[in-house]
């Protein structure tokens, strides 16, 4: 128990001194770590960033070490603490530590109670400690930190590295003069609202219309200039800086040249990539492309449109045309009409809207309203502008279903039939109403008549989709003549009622034949020839009806809805129920009166005033005037490149081995050089490194282990540049020796 | 050995001895009556005598140790446990290794004395006619034979093909573009294909586990063409085709009927001129000549005449025509007025007059159909295209299709045309530097120049015109044969002794072969002969001669 009581002092000393000291470690880093992220919000180099903070750390740990008095620790501070914290062991703890043998009796009887009681307490001391608040300081002072360094800006790519290794690079042949800092600045157009900058690269990609200037300062005056695409050099100022203001409106390429010790240094080639502004985004977000209306008042519509641009509209505006009439004497009249809301249409992302008074527009049922929304930007000098697709807005006739004959068009596309599904539902309708004064067999006469009728109309609306042909269509009139008179109900109903759905229902006439209705003797040739369908021999066969044109797609679309309407029409007239065809009448003749509006689209498209004849002319067969005539005509002039081809022819003899340029093959190559520039002037990003590379062979400047890769870089610019060309024909040549030839001519003689 | 001496007698053999035996004879019977001293001495004397005189007319000629001459030639990749036998069987033979060897060259010096060839084999010029044995090495790894068309022409697919020897692999083609085709080879043939887009001398490469290969390729760019199309009234079909040859930098003229003797001319890359009757001359300034919905009935003569020496003539029918064709052409009915075209990998089907022609060659052909065929006329070609509407592909952009299609067709009808010279090279690639190229020359009086030296050339013993020369180019890279007389040029390409390693064992393993006659015999070995100077008999003639007037002076 006694040898025990010293070393249990001096553990809690232990731990108390190592709780604290972790106290304080923890401060430290946090402290530090808030440094660290604090100087990321400030430019200064990666050393300097990580000595102030160990710096900051350093001296924030020494510091709450003082104040926790870390530096003077004594083993009273112990006794101190004990004393003060725990009254059971009645403020005696110093006898506890003191030399048994100096003490007095008084002395040694309290210090063997008190190590009793030490005994009995020991368990319970805790060394008083901050840890909660530590940890709790700690905790917020990293938070804080994170979130420095999370919205810390970039400072530190304002550094221009690439740059000066750039820089570096260029200075490295050089002997005199030296390139000492070149600042490129580049200030977007007024109008994009953006500040001016400064590149980190040479190569730069910048706003269409920025002014670039270029700030270059040697270490002595020389002569130096800049080429631009390699041709337009601008010679600059022979002073130690340089400066030149450009302003960019094209892709292209620059280098910089200046005289050293007599000789120029060519730089490489550095690319201008322009970013262009973009044209207005439209888009008209509430209504569909084509809309209908019925005409009741008030008519009026509102179109909502979405305009975008990447630097901000200048003004936007709704065309519309108002079209009227039918046929030949259709009218057009186009308006301007301005946005209700916003008034004035600025800024980067507008919702515009405007409401179309259809009334005051001057729409009358069965006109149309054709339009679509424009928008400028506020580029200058010129503008970008740019269009929504055409709406189409209608309004439905609801009074006249009347026939319109569009004489007007230059085929005449409109059947003499076109009144008849009017008709066929006014016989429908006044035979149901006479259903129960008539016989049944009449009704049903009636009805099978009327479905006759709305066949031959349909066969008639079918020659429009281009089925000219029976069986095509479906049965054939002719052949559905024939048998008219000899079928008996049951029959009609077997072949029009049961076997619609099949396929078979376009090849009513085989079928009969098939039937056995007629009983030929037909040799099993005969048999065979017509199996093969004698008619493909003489017919003349044109593309399938699926294909034929003579609509655009929405009006071959109805028509077709119209006719397979009109099969149902006729089949429930050919069914005795009339009532049942009705409605499908009701959609046919809607559809077709809708066909009929369609083909004004037409008119607007393809309206031509041909020049007035002369009536004594036509057809007198005078040919005085016709003459013999000749025209000439040549070769399309292709971008060919003449000199890249010799050029490849170059690089096909160096490839081998041979590094030797000629003078002759240097001219080649620099005439190369020119044809590859003004085709990186189109596509700097593809073709200037070829370029450069092309530079470099032509100077004789190509490292011994670069030589093969840069003259597979050549060879593969060289390749793409070129265009390729089409599969041609090509004259066969050939020697052949007289007896030969003599030979073959005399071959089929 | 029977045949160790033989006699190259310019007499014969029988009359000589004759002659010496009687000669004896007489003499003898002389010496006999001299009644001198020494008979028997004499008798010798007179025999010697007589003997060296024989063989001075006999010429005998002994047989040298000729086995001592022999050469084995150890070429690369040869089997050394056969090469270690034979030096055992024939140990005085002599040993040579082309590997050792500056150049092969050297060895023509000894080429009859070559008995064994042993590994790769030899190039044909170093080899002797016949009368020794090849022992072929296992060919190396990679292309063993290549073939790649003998001409190449711009934007036009074209497929190469090989034989790989070797562990399965990939192989690929890269041009001057980077890579365009690739396959996976076992051993066997491969087959690239690509469509090589400038004309020029292009080295290609092939590449197999990571080995290159240089492949020279030389494209050549399509020549022009004159075309005369004649035609009735104007069609979209003819529009199109014009447009198209012409684009394509051919020279066109096109007729166009406007009234009975009134034409609508239109030149295309060239300068007008007056056309108005088609002659057997102006037809011979076209290359085709191309009847739209036009059967040139009137012309008719003229145009089988010109046909007869070579013109090309396209017809394309109009529907009335079909019935009664022009230039001797039969078809037959069939159902279909459309027809598949296969391209690539494509099927098109495209409308076309529904007759066929099975008799004919035919140029675009579906299974039996004859799409366009022709017939041969003389020199000429006579065709016809029946596929009526090929216009609209190109407004579908199957532009290619249509240029395909129409490219074949042009071509395979239009004139060849004469060339005065044609250079060929017989060897089979590839030649390394320093080794002699065989030249062939077809031409009247050629001059031809390789790089810029003249060649000397000799004409074929039997047939005119056909010349030959040999050629030894010294360089690596390409080269180019040109015939001063009008410019034909032909070039080839010179790779390094490096390359093509096993597709050059190949062919060498081919032509040793091909000398070697293949079988192994072992008693084939020559014996050469040395004939006995003719000194010695003189010698011992004089001395025999002189004893015989010295002995009765004794």
């Amino acid at each position: 128990m006694k040898q025990q009581l010293p070393y249990r002092l001096k553990q809690l000393q232990t731990s108390y001194i190592l709780i604290k000291l972790i106290e304080v470690a923890t401060l430290c880093l946090a402290i530090g770590l808030l440094t660290w992220a604090l100087l990321g919000w400030i430019n200064i180099s990666d050393a300097t960033r990580w000595i102030t903070t160990i710096l900051v750390a350093t001296v924030s740990g020494i510091t709450m070490a003082y104040f926790q008095r870390l530096f003077a620790l004594d083993s009273n501070l112990l006794i101190r603490i004990l004393n003060n914290n725990y009254p059971e062991l009645e403020e005696s703890v110093d006898l506890l530590v003191s030399d048994e043998a100096e003490l007095n009796l008084v002395q040694r009887i309290q210090r063997s109670r008190i190590e009793k009681k030490f005994e009995q307490v020991y368990p319970q001391i805790k060394v008083p400690n901050n840890v909660k608040a530590t940890s709790k300081a700690a905790a917020a002072l990293v938070f804080a930190s994170l979130m420095l360094m999370a919205f810390a800006p970039d400072v530190n790519q304002v550094e221009p590295g690439p740059l000066k290794k750039e820089l570096e690079k260029l200075n490295a042949k050089v002997e005199e003069t030296k390139l000492e800092s070149i600042l490129v600045t580049i200030a977007p157009p007024a109008y994009m609202a953006q500040p001016a900058y400064t590149a980190n690269d040479l190569h730069m990609v910048v706003p269409e219309g920025s002014t670039v200037s270029w700030k270059i300062s040697f270490n002595k005056p020389a002569s130096a200039a800049l080429i631009f695409s390699g041709r337009d050099s601008v010679a600059l100022a022979s002073d130690e800086v340089k400066t030149h203001t450009r302003k960019i409106t094209d892709a292209g390429f620059y280098q910089l040249v200046w005289k050293d010790k007599g000789t120029w240094i060519l730089s490489d080639y550095y690319k201008i990539e322009i970013v262009k502004d973009q044209p207005p985004k439209l888009d008209i977000t509430n209504l569909e492309q084509f809309t209908k209306f019925e005409f009741v008042q008030p008519l009026k519509v509102e179109v909502k449109a979405s305009l975008q641009d990447d630097f901000g509209l200048a003004d936007a505006s709704v065309i519309a045309t108002v079209s009227k009439g039918s046929g030949e004497s259709v009218k057009f009249r186009e308006e301007r009409l301005k946005f209700d809301s916003p008034s004035r249409i600025s800024g980067k992302q507008v919702q515009a809207a405007v409401t179309l008074d259809l009334i005051k527009l001057g729409l009358e049922p069965g006109d149309e309203l054709y339009f679509y929304v424009e928008a400028n930007d506020i580029k200058v000098p010129i503008s970008n502008y740019s269009r929504t697709e055409t709406f189409f807005i209608a309004i439905q006739d609801t009074t006249q279903y009347s026939a319109v004959e569009d004489e007007g068009l230059g085929v005449d596309l409109m059947p003499e039939y076109f009144r008849s599904q009017r008709q066929i539902i006014i016989d429908t309708e006044k035979l149901l109403k006479e259903k129960k004064k008539i016989t049944t067999q009449q009704f049903k006469f009636t009805s099978n008549e009327l479905g006759y009728d709305q066949k031959v109309l349909r066969l008639r609306y079918g020659q429009f989709m281009g089925e000219e042909f029976e069986d095509q269509i479906g049965g054939g009139a002719i052949a559905l003549e024939d048998e008219h008179d000899h079928e008996t109900a049951d029959e009609t109903v077997k072949r029009f009622g049961h076997q619609h759905d099949t396929e078979n229902e376009h090849n009513l006439v085989e079928q009969k034949k098939g039937g056995g209705n007629h009983n030929h003797n037909h040799s099993p040739k005969q048999e065979e020839d017509e199996d093969e369908d004698p008619l493909a021999a003489f017919a003349h066969q044109h593309d399938d009806g699926e294909q034929a044109t003579f609509f655009v797609e929405s009006v071959r679309a109805k028509l077709k809805a119209a006719l397979t309407v009109m099969w149902d029409a006729e089949l429930y007239l050919r069914l005795y129920e009339p009532e049942k065809s009705l409605p499908y009448q009701y959609t046919a003749l809607k559809l077709l009166k809708e066909i009929s509006n369609d083909s004004r689209i037409y008119v607007h498209r393809t309206g031509f005033d041909p020049p007035p004849l002369k009536e004594e002319k036509r057809l007198s067969g005078d040919l005085t005037e016709v003459r013999s005539y000749t025209g000439i005509s040549k070769k399309p002039d292709q971008q060919d490149y003449p000199a890249i081809r010799q050029a490849q022819q170059v690089l096909e003899k160096l490839i081998v081995g041979n590094k030797n340029l000629t003078d002759k093959d240097k001219v080649v190559l620099t005439q190369a050089g020119n044809e590859l520039a003004a085709a990186a002037l189109e596509q700097p990003g593809k073709y200037l490194d070829g370029l450069s590379v092309l530079k470099k062979v032509v100077e004789g400047n190509v490292p011994e282990t670069e030589w093969q890769s840069s003259i597979a870089i050549l060879r593969k610019i060289f390749m793409q540049v070129a265009p390729r060309a089409q599969e041609s024909p090509s004259e066969k040549t050939q020697a052949v020796h007289v007896l030969d030839q003599q030979f073959l001519k005399n071959l089929n003689d | 050995m029977i045949s160790a001496i033989q006699f190259n007698a310019h007499v014969s053999a029988g009359v000589v001895i004759t002659v010496a035996v009687l000669l004896f004879a007489i003499f003898s019977w002389l010496e006999w009556k001299r009644q001198a001293r020494f008979f028997y001495a004499r008798l010798i004397a007179l025999l010697i005598a007589i003997l060296s005189l024989t063989a001075f007319v006999l010429r005998p000629a002994y047989s040298t140790n000729s086995d001592s001459a022999g050469v084995i030639v150890l070429t690369p990749g040869y089997n050394k446990s056969s090469a270690d036998s034979l030096k055992k069987i024939y140990q005085h033979y002599h040993v040579v290794a082309t590997e050792q060897l500056d150049n092969i060259n050297q060895l023509i010096a000894h080429k009859d004395q070559i008995r064994f060839v042993l590994g790769a084999g030899l190039p044909a010029y170093v080899l002797p006619d016949s009368g020794f044995n090849f022992l072929a090495s296992p060919l190396p790894t990679g292309i063993t034979q290549l073939q790649v068309p003998a001409k190449l022409i711009a934007n036009r697919n074209a497929s190469l093909g090989g034989v790989w020897h070797g562990k399965p692999g990939t192989i690929t083609l890269i041009g001057p573009e980077g890579k365009i085709d690739s396959t996976s080879v076992r051993a066997g043939s491969f087959q690239l294909s690509f469509t090589p887009k400038q004309p020029g001398k292009f080295l290609y490469e092939l590449e197999i586990d990571g080995k290159k290969e240089l492949l020279p390729l030389e494209i050549h760019a399509p020549r022009p063409l004159d075309v005369l199309i004649l035609q009735q009234y104007p069609s979209a079909e003819i529009r199109y085709l014009k447009n198209f040859l012409i684009d394509q930098g051919h020279r066109v003229v096109v007729r166009t009927q406007i009234s009975k003797n009134n034409f609508r001319f239109e030149f295309g890359n060239r300068a007008p001129a007056t056309l108005s009757r088609i002659t057997t001359e102006a037809l011979s300034d076209f290359d085709l000549l191309v009847l739209a919905n036009e059967s040139a009935a009137l012309d008719e003569d003229t145009i089988k005449d010109a046909l007869r020496n070579g013109l090309g003539v396209l017809w394309l029918p109009s529907e009335n025509e079909l019935a009664k064709p022009p230039l001797g052409f039969e078809f037959v009915k069939v159902n279909t007025d459309t027809a598949q075209v296969n391209f690539e990998d494509q099927t098109i089907s495209l409308s076309a007059w529904p007759v066929n022609a099975r008799k004919d060659f035919a140029i675009v052909k579906n299974k039996n159909r004859v799409l366009a065929g022709y017939k041969r006329s003389g020199a000429g070609k006579a065709g016809y295209q029946l596929l009526t509407e090929t216009y609209p592909l190109i407004a579908k952009g199957q532009a290619k299709i249509y240029n395909h299609v129409w490219t074949k067709v042009v071509e395979t009808l239009a004139r060849i045309s004469a060339q005065t010279t044609s250079i060929k090279i017989t060897n089979t690639f590839p030649v390394y530097p320093d080794e002699p190229l065989n030249i062939e020359v077809l031409a009247a009086n050629p001059e031809v120049y390789l790089d810029s030296t003249q060649l000397p050339l000799h004409e074929h013993a039997v047939i005119d015109d056909l010349w030959s020369t040999k050629a030894w180019p010294k360089e690596k890279g390409w080269h180019q044969l040109l015939s001063a007389t009008d410019s034909v040029i032909s070039n080839f390409f010179i790779p390094d002794f490096n390359s093509w390693t096993a597709l050059r064992t190949a062919n060498l393993q081919k032509a040793t072969k091909e000398k070697a006659g293949g079988s192994l015999i072992f008693e084939a070995d020559k014996l050469s002969y040395k004939t006995v100077s003719p000194l010695l008999f003189f010698v011992v003639f004089v001395l025999a001669i002189g004893f015989l007037w010295l002995a009765p002076k004794l």
